[in-house]
């Protein structure tokens, strides 16, 4: 970043105190929020890692046990499946949902009479609360009495599939729920991206008659890179954290096919009431994430600098 | 009996409950001992009661609104979804001062709330306080010994019984009827019965809750005398995956479950099993005693008037062990005392016989042996009350450990990776098996 | 010209599709809503249509949707305002005004951090805070969790959106007499209202599904948001289908129209800002 040019101004005392002042001012109720709201519970969490917790005589009693909660892990049969089904998940939802966002997003840029209600129904499947949606698919899904079924019954499909109760479907068919889920808020950003972009721009290169494809290619992808790699990134931290739905469409099922790591983590916390594992397990996966982010950004500035 | 419930839904439901009221009031015999009943509660502060949404809620909220009018204490109910009670609860407790007077706890959440020591015990809120023998003892669940960490007939008293819920075997009186066939006490029979009336996608023989398996696996592992864990004469604890018998309980509760089942058998929840049956697609099935009420409802169900219900089966008809799922009603240690005794009243209240009656027909799940011997011959009611009544000598309680989370993770998982054949019955067996031995060696039980 | 026509026609009946298949699940949720349970169990197409359901949630013992409906309201708008103002003040300040690199890689690491953090481990701290302040069962203790969960999504969203405003724009600003606060104001805000539109939109989306604190930090349906009422339908051991149903179709409205509304509240006031620069 290099500094505004401000040597030529007239009253540049006043300017650089005004400027001063804003850049500070700016940032202070975003600190006093993280500071009053994160900081405490965050430590606490790290005490809480290292420790085991438990209510003795109606008090919660602390033992410091440092590393032992690596036995946990080495002794806990779901983890390993869990981060596995998540990163499988995640790495099919991101990509799909970020192709078929901004497909969308680009279709519904170009369109005029119909683009409100494109844009009004894009954003109905976010409006309802997960646990709607995975009840609702729960029943589309349903080989007894659901949708699906009903319809290719009435085909004349002999063997129709089994979805959610089916291990080798299981996992997809979750997949294919968070896809009508969740391409919208790719799509919402990507949408946003496309329509900051000057239309000068675009007319420029029309002008240089350049086809459909080759202006996206050209033009609208390199200006949107980097709002399409934060949109994926923001994407992938929350598809990691992806609960309530799959909790209710298939809890982990069948046999082990759809556990995913917050969960299980859940599980550890809540049911199991292991706090000192449950803030260990969270801290790792925030770590595993950070590793991977700061990859991520590294990767994406290499591809920005390609594109760009 | 069927014409009767014909148009009978649950709005009537509480029509019938304030026609009850009403004639509690008017009915010379009963509006003495509800007068008496009024007499004896004094008037008490309001009071908020921590309560989920069930089936059963409409019978309890029903009953709050009958004890605000004889009483004119207020009651406020937090209304919360099953899987959120955990974490209320426990927040509850862990305040300043608690927000609830009165908690329910599902007996899954009894070995964690009564040995954390964030419960205040009865007779600390009212030392006059004696448990009326004609509640069912559920194994104890008010009682926690704290010497040996379980409930037990000498702990200390630290909640009430206030919904009775247990297993049933429900069938298909009609089916049974034409077939000629009696309600099975026994595996063997169960199986056999699944094959005469199974005609898959029509009608299924027979279904198991595969989401998740424990509960119900329970009866299982119980009635084959292979107790998840259990505490020996010797004062050791014995794993009974560690015993044949618990091979052969997995390889029966596999069979069961799937040889007879829809082909969706590894997704089937409780709602599914509910839903296969009182749609009329199921012959018979094992599952909970508090879903009975959903079979009269014409909202829900086209068998009401066809259904029976009797004693889980068992490996042999002595051996039948079907499992309570109860829940009991606390009072928070971080509470002063005159808050609890108010939310205490309302417990003593709602427990008589009486009121259970009411309860009861309310669409709430009695806890007193005398009032399902009272209902047994209830037209409406009778053909699950009696079920309940039958099974009482039969209870066997959840397994009742602080550790029990651990155990039931390890029992879900391998048993659901078992039932899809992620992996065989026997590595399940062992796997569970060694993982128990180990939560328990961890816990600081002596292991035989 | 007339080949133009077609390929719209084209791109309109592709997109028309892709309507259908959003909306049929939703279709599927208004057909649920009508049915009773036994018909939902039969799965059958024909059936005859109730409206018990939507009595059921506006005045049965268990729900009053109106008033969850009304909280979800306010919640959802006040933490999209806040999150709005916060994060597009901070995202600002981060990206354009020179802070060193630590001050920026550090807020942005924390920033991700807690957005990767399991929700659940706030749960408790948050609990006793809004019982310690006297806000716990209000609107006002769910604003503050919302506030926080969101802040991440708000300031990393922002801060890519001013990163595309070209520099040269404020820098003309403030030569010609303008301080920074009025450049942001006057200049920047208006080149990234599209942005903000979608992100104010997503923070309004996130808090209206928001379950686990709306749950933890209220009791009654004076501070409880829709998502919990709707919860209350999955019981112990079955569904409540059709009310969910109801429930959820119902609460989708008033913010399907209120998002619209802001939404083209916030991108009009782009072109006038842009006629204005």
């Amino acid at each position: 970043m290099t500094q505004l040019s401000l040597s030529d101004s007239r009253d540049l005392r006043t300017m650089l105190f005004g400027q001063g002042s804003f850049k500070y001012w700016a940032l202070v109720p975003l600190l006093v929020v993280l500071t009053v709201f994160t900081v405490l519970p965050i430590i606490q969490l790290l005490q809480m890692s290292v420790s085991e917790l438990e209510f003795v005589e109606g008090e919660l009693v602390s033992e410091f046990i440092g590393l032992r909660q690596l036995d946990n892990l080495a002794k806990d049969p779901i983890v390993g499946i869990a981060l596995k089904n998540t990163l499988v998940f995640v790495v099919a939802v991101v990509i799909i949902e970020t192709v078929a966002g901004f497909t969308l997003a680009v279709a519904i840029s170009r369109t005029k009479t119909l683009s409100i209600l494109y844009r009004s129904v894009v954003i109905i499947p976010l409006l309802i609360p997960p646990v709607a949606i995975g009840t609702t698919w729960s029943l589309i899904y349903d080989f007894n009495y659901g949708l699906i079924t009903t319809i290719l019954i009435e085909l004349g499909v002999q063997n129709p599939p089994l979805w959610t109760a089916d291990p080798d479907l299981a996992l997809i068919s979750v997949i294919i729920v968070d896809v009508w889920h969740w391409t919208s808020f790719l799509f919402l950003i990507m949408l946003a991206g496309i329509e900051s972009i000057p239309p000068s721009l675009l007319e420029a290169a029309r002008v240089d008659g350049a086809n459909e494809f080759r202006m996206i290619r050209h033009v609208i992808l390199p200006i949107m890179a980097p709002t399409i790699l934060v949109a994926m990134l923001l994407r992938t931290i929350l598809a990691f954290k992806v609960f309530d739905q799959i909790f209710v469409l298939t809890s982990g099922g069948p046999g082990t096919a759809t556990q995913v790591i917050s969960m299980h983590i859940y599980k550890v916390f809540s049911e199991q009431f292991r706090l000192g594992y449950a803030a260990f397990l969270s801290l790792l996966v925030a770590a595993f994430m950070t590793i991977f982010v700061v990859f991520y950004l590294w990767a994406s500035r290499v591809v920005r600098r390609r594109l760009g | 009996m069927n014409k009767k419930l014909g148009n009978f839904s649950r709005r009537d439901f509480l029509k019938a409950m304030g026609a009850l009221s009403a004639s509690l009031a008017a009915n010379p015999l009963l509006g003495n001992s509800v007068r008496t009943l009024a007499q004896d509660v004094m008037s008490q502060p309001p009071i908020t009661i921590l309560i989920n949404d069930s089936p059963w809620f409409p019978g309890f909220a029903a009953m709050v609104e009958l004890y605000t009018e004889i009483t004119g204490n207020q009651i406020n109910l937090d209304v919360t979804p099953f899987p959120g009670m955990l974490d209320k609860t426990r927040n509850a407790v862990q305040a300043g001062e608690s927000e609830y007077d009165a908690v329910a706890i599902t007996e899954q959440n009894i070995p964690f709330f009564y040995n954390s020591g964030l419960l205040k015990p009865i007779l600390e809120i009212d030392p006059e306080f004696t448990l009326d023998e004609n509640i069912i003892s559920y194994g104890d669940a008010a009682r926690w010994d704290w010497d040996l960490g379980v409930n037990g007939p000498m702990g200390e008293l630290l909640g009430v019984p206030i919904n009775g819920n247990i297993q049933l075997y429900y069938y298909r009186r009609d089916l049974f009827d034409d077939a000629g066939i009696e309600p099975p006490k026994t595996f063997d029979e169960m199986e056999a019965i699944a094959e005469q009336l199974g005609n898959p996608p029509r009608m299924f023989g027979n279904a198991n809750r595969a989401n998740p398996i424990w509960w119900e696996f329970g009866a299982y592992i119980d009635s084959y005398d292979a107790e998840y864990v259990r505490l020996e004469d010797d004062g050791s604890w014995s794993v009974g995956f560690e015993r044949p018998e618990g091979l052969e309980a997995v390889q029966r509760w596999l069979n069961l479950g799937r040889a007879w089942a829809p082909q969706n058998y590894a997704d089937l929840g409780q709602g599914d099993l509910l839903a296969l049956m009182a749609s009329g697609r199921l012959a018979q099935v094992h599952m909970v005693g508090a879903a009975a009420p959903n079979y009269d409802n014409p909202e829900i169900s086209i068998v009401g008037g066809n259904m029976g219900a009797t004693v889980v089966p068992g490996v042999t008809a002595e051996a039948r062990s079907p499992r309570t799922g109860m829940w009991v009603m606390c009072h928070p240690a971080n509470l002063p005392d005159e808050r609890a005794a108010a939310g205490l009243e309302f417990v003593k209240w709602l427990t008589t016989k009486d009121n259970q009656l009411a309860y009861a027909k309310a669409g709430a799940i009695p806890v007193r042996q005398d009032t399902y011997e009272e209902l047994a011959t209830d037209e409406v009611v009778g053909w699950w009350t009696s079920a309940f009544a039958e099974s009482t000598p039969f209870l066997h309680p959840e397994t009742r450990l602080p550790e029990t989370p651990l155990i039931r993770d390890s029992v879900t998982t391998r048993m659901a990776q078992a039932y899809v054949d992620e992996i065989s019955a026997e590595e399940a067996v062992s796997l569970m098996a060694s993982e128990i031995r180990t939560v328990m060696e961890d816990a600081g039980y002596s292991v035989s | 010209m007339n080949q133009k026509t077609v390929s719209k026609a084209l791109l309109n009946a592709a997109l028309l599709v892709v309507v259908f298949i959003i909306l049929f699940p939703v279709f599927y949720i208004v057909q649920t809503s009508l049915k009773s349970t036994a018909d939902i169990y039969s799965g059958t197409f024909f059936f005859e249509a109730k409206t018990r359901n939507y009595e059921e949630i506006f005045t049965g013992s268990r729900s009053n949707f109106a008033e969850l409906t009304r909280n979800s309201l306010v919640v959802s708008s006040a933490v999209a305002v806040i999150c709005g103002v916060i994060g597009s003040l901070a995202a600002y300040s981060i990206s354009r005004l020179n802070w060193s690199r630590w001050v920026t890689g550090g807020i942005l690491v924390w920033l991700l951090f807690i957005n990767m953090m399991p929700p659940i481990v706030f749960v408790t701290p948050y609990y006793l805070w809004a019982r310690g302040a006297g806000i716990y069962d209000t609107p006002l203790a769910v604003i503050m969790a919302h506030m926080v969960l969101n802040m991440p999504l708000a300031v990393i969203m922002m801060m890519n959106f001013f990163a595309e405003v070209p520099k040269e724009l404020e820098e003309a600003a403030v030569i010609d007499g303008c301080t920074l606060w009025q450049a942001f104001r006057m200049v920047i805000i208006p080149i990234v209202r599209p942005g903000l539109a979608a992100m104010a939109v997503l923070v309004f989306v996130f808090s209206w599904k928001e379950f686990l604190f709306a749950l933890s930090l209220t009791t009654t349906s004076a501070g409880r948001t829709i998502p919990v009422g709707i919860a209350n339908f999955v019981q112990e051991f079955n569904i409540r289908y059709g009310e969910m149903a109801a429930g959820s179709f119902v609460a989708m409205i008033p913010a399907l129209i209120l998002v619209l509304l802001a939404q083209r509240h916030i991108i009009k006031g782009l072109t006038v800002g842009a006629i204005k620069g």
